[in-house]
């Protein structure tokens, strides 16, 4: 950030503004991260809703952290990071949802259940 | 163990021919005695001749990108050299009556140093090469976003590259291919260190090249000039901005592959073998996630580079930009849906193939815009066939024929009877050939006055350009007809009578390129020596139109004495048009250049040190190397005095100087382009 080599100092309102961002970004994954925990610790939901409700409050973790670490967001000047980073992750299923269809399909082939990939 | 891990006496390249003495022996003898005695010869030269020092503080430690990319491309050259003779040594094989003068052993040893030098100490480093080169003086930068890291990818590549001559004196290759599939490749059926070879040299150059990608693409978002949008780019600058992107992604599923198949060999792992609940094909799938977009990171440098050729020497702007960068972006992000064509027959439901088939047939939309910008930019063109003019049309003659039978192995069905078959072989040697190989070349002799501010000698240029393209026919042609009358690959000999002919014909062939490559050699010879008469010190030896020929050559180390205002796409077009021979400076600032540094050196050096431990498991000595490699890094980022000034005032000095240059330079034609008046600066308007 550039008030570290500047002489805009600590009380500027960039650093404030970056600062509740960091804080709120530590404060939500702590709790996102919590609530996993006593979903699969309080073992009141079934185990298929379990595993899914987990993914979810991950994949709302990185969209949070994305936010408040990475500084991504709709203004116009993160845009090009933006795209970056939805690109990274388009890539990024191609190659594991391709994955997994390929293997599962041979394994499929194979008269092997899902399972036994 | 020892600390010498696996490694005995019978690893040093002349005991086989001692204790088993037969020609194939003599043979792997004689190359590692090459590769000794070359090392040795070059020493001495050095030496002789007082070299050691320039060497070192002006090649090994320079930061520059234009030094490096030079670095690069030398690097990709001597390897280029390896991998033909190797080429004519499997088309000799192949003809000498079976089973031929090379055990079985050996030429599978061949193809799979031939494949894997070619692709990735070949064609990786070439592409690098250029990019390194010509993109920060396309964009107006001074240098890369990371010149250090910068230089770090040059000398894991170079280790890298180093491996695999090591394993000519020690050692062996593998025998599994450029692919090398396991279960062939898993410690039960490949026990030797020739696998791990690979790996290793692999691991090497393919984090090498995730940083250079990085670099790149950094590069290009932050480094641009002042105004210069992403639209306003060259097409070579486009490209490299696709080919960056493909190489952060690409690179990966191979580092990762390669690391899996490692742990299986040493550590006991069963990620690809069948009793243990492994997949074997699941390699296959990991290593073509890889290998296609890789593919493309090869194609796409070079259709940059015909982009910024083909208008150069045809005096027309690039027919359709806005096309051509849209079919590149598309060809990037395609590239990553359709790898599995690599592997039709590898049992998947059809439906699956066939959905992967006419992903692949896509593809060829997008390229087929390209060949028509390129056509369409010559169309009524006054063309001048320099050496880079001719690479970049035969390219284009040639490159097609190889996208006609890409399109048809597209096809599953049809590629169940082509698959491993030498149809194969020859389809993409068809596109590699002039898809990287004359792409790159016709880059080294349209930007080589920048480094080094001569031209290249044009009469052995366009000879070797008659010889590679006759050769490129006579190897690859034949090719296509035995692989249809059902000749697979990696044979170490055929005995059908038929394919005889044909096998001759591409024989004839290698050697003809073998020529062109030796022509290349003379072409460079013949051009040092009469640099004094080829000198373009004005810079713009060809007309140009991209702003790196707005530079004196050869390009000064900050390259722009002012960063140039971007007020169109073509900015130098424009300053000539006007009737100007120089670009208005705009503002005269101090700049900081990165130190010369040993540091990238010996980073390389430990990492290699680390890697060829690994080969032979001397696990102390890689144990040792792994620390340096960090500490090494860790040095250097505490180091904070790495970069020295350059004042406005030197910067002052040089404009001026390289104007006054320019206004001496007398003013000649376009037609006297390839005569020793050029010294740079032609103009098709003036006199
Ligand atoms: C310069 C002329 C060249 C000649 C005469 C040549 C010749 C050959 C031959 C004879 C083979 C073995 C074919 C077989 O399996 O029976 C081969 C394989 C191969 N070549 Fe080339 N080649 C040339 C250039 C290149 C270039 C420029 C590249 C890539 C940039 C390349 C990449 C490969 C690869 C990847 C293989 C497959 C190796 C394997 O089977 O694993 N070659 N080539
Ligand atoms: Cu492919």
């Amino acid at each position: 950030m550039d008030y570290i080599n500047s002489d805009v100092g600590m009380d500027s309102a960039e650093y404030k503004h970056d600062m509740a961002r960091y804080v709120w970004g530590f404060a939500l994954s702590v709790v996102l991260t919590l609530a996993g925990v006593v979903i699969v610790a309080g073992g009141v939901f079934s185990t298929g809703l379990a595993w899914s409700i987990v993914g979810i409050l991950g994949i709302a973790q990185l969209v949070i952290q994305f936010w408040a670490f990475m500084h991504l967001d709709f203004s116009k000047e993160a845009r090009p990071d933006l795209y970056l980073v939805l690109f990274t992750f388009l890539l990024i299923i191609l190659m594991a949802a391709g994955t997994v269809w390929v293997l599962a399909d041979l394994a499929s082939r194979m008269g092997m259940g899902a399972g036994s990939m | 163990m020892s600390i010498l891990g696996s490694l005995d006496w019978n690893d040093i390249f002349i005991v086989p021919f001692f204790t088993d003495p037969s020609l194939s022996t003599g043979i792997a003898a004689g190359a590692g005695g090459i590769v000794v005695l070359g090392a040795l010869a070059v020493m001495v030269l050095l030496t002789v001749k007082g070299w050691w020092k320039p060497l070192w503080s002006n090649w090994i430690t320079t930061l520059d990108h234009k030094k490096i990319g030079v670095i690069y491309i030398v690097l990709a050259l001597i390897m280029l050299i390896r991998g033909v003779l190797e080429a004519v040594v499997m088309r000799a094989q192949q003809v000498s009556p079976a089973p031929g003068f090379l055990s079985v052993e050996h030429h599978a040893e061949l193809f799979s140093t031939h494949g894997t030098i070619m692709i990735f100490f070949v064609a990786m480093p070439f592409l690098t090469g250029v990019i390194n080169v010509v993109m920060p003086l396309q964009i107006g930068a001074r240098d890369m976003e990371f010149p250090f890291m910068n230089a770090v990818s040059l000398w894991l590549s170079i280790g890298g590259a180093a491996l695999v001559m090591a394993s000519l004196v020690v050692g062996h290759f593998e025998t599994g291919g450029w692919t090398a599939y396991p279960p062939y490749t898993g410690i039960k059926l490949s026990p030797n260190e020739g696998v791990d070879y690979w790996i290793w040299s692999l691991g090497l150059t393919s984090v090498g090249s995730t940083l250079s990608g990085i670099n790149f693409l950094v590069t290009i978002y932050k480094q641009r000039a002042p105004g210069m949008k992403l639209f306003d780019m060259s097409i070579f600058a486009w490209a490299t901005l696709c080919t960056a992107i493909l190489m952060i992604f690409a690179m990966m599923p191979l580092t990762v592959a390669s690391l899996m198949l490692a742990l299986d060999r040493q550590a006991g792992f069963h990620f690809f073998t069948a009793t243990q609940g492994g997949n074997m094909m699941n390699f296959a799938n990991m290593f073509w996630l890889f290998g296609h977009p890789e593919v493309y990171i090869l194609i796409l440098p070079a259709f940059g580079v015909f982009s910024e050729v083909i208008p150069t020497f045809s005096g027309k702007k690039i027919y359709g930009y806005t096309s051509l960068v849209w079919a590149t972006i598309a060809i990037a992000v395609l590239s990553f849906t359709v790898w599995v064509h690599h592997f039709f027959t590898m049992g998947q439901t059809a439906h699956l193939n066939a959905i992967f088939g006419i992903a692949t047939m896509t593809i060829g939309v997008p390229t087929g815009v390209k060949v028509f910008n390129w056509m369409l930019t010559m169309w009524r063109g006054k063309l001048r066939f320099s050496t880079a003019m001719l690479f970049s049309t035969g390219f284009i003659f040639t490159f097609v024929i190889g996208g006609i039978t890409g399109v048809m192995l597209a096809n599953p069905t049809i590629d169940f009877a082509t698959h491993n078959s030498l149809f194969l072989v020859a389809h993409f040697h068809n596109m590699l050939i002039p898809g990287l190989l004359f792409g790159m070349f016709a880059a080294v002799n349209y930007w080589f006055p920048l480094c080094f501010g001569f031209r290249l000698d044009e009469k052995w240029g366009r000879r070797s350009f008659w010889l590679w393209m006759i050769g490129f026919y006579g190897a690859f042609m034949p090719l296509y007809a035995i692989g249809l009358m059902g000749a697979p690959r990696r044979m170490a000999f055929f005995t059908e009578p038929a394919y005889f002919p044909w096998l001759v014909i591409a024989m004839l062939g290698a050697l003809c390129v073998l020529a062109g490559l030796t022509a290349q050699i003379i072409q460079v010879w013949v051009s040092v020596k009469n640099r004094e008469s080829l000198m373009v010190p004005a810079g713009d030896p060809w007309d140009g139109r991209g702003i790196e020929w707005s530079l004196g050559c050869p390009v000064p180390e900050y390259d722009f004495s002012t960063i140039p205002a971007m007020t169109s796409r073509e900015p130098w077009v424009d300053a000539k048009e006007a009737g100007k021979r120089v670009m208005d400076p705009t503002e005269f600032v101090d700049i900081h250049l990165p130190k010369p540094t040993g540091m990238p050196f010996l980073v390389g050096l430990v990492a290699t040190l680390f890697a060829f431990a690994m080969i032979f498991q001397m696990w102390l000595i890689a144990a040792v190397g792994f620390v340096a490699m960090w500490v090494l890094v860790l040095i250097r980022s505490y180091d904070t005095d790495w970069e020295e000034t350059v004042t406005a005032e030197e910067l002052r000095e040089g404009y001026e100087a390289h104007k006054r240059l320019v206004e001496t330079t007398p003013q000649i034609r376009l037609d006297d382009e390839f005569t020793t008046k050029n010294r740079g600066l032609i103009m098709e308007t003036q006199v």
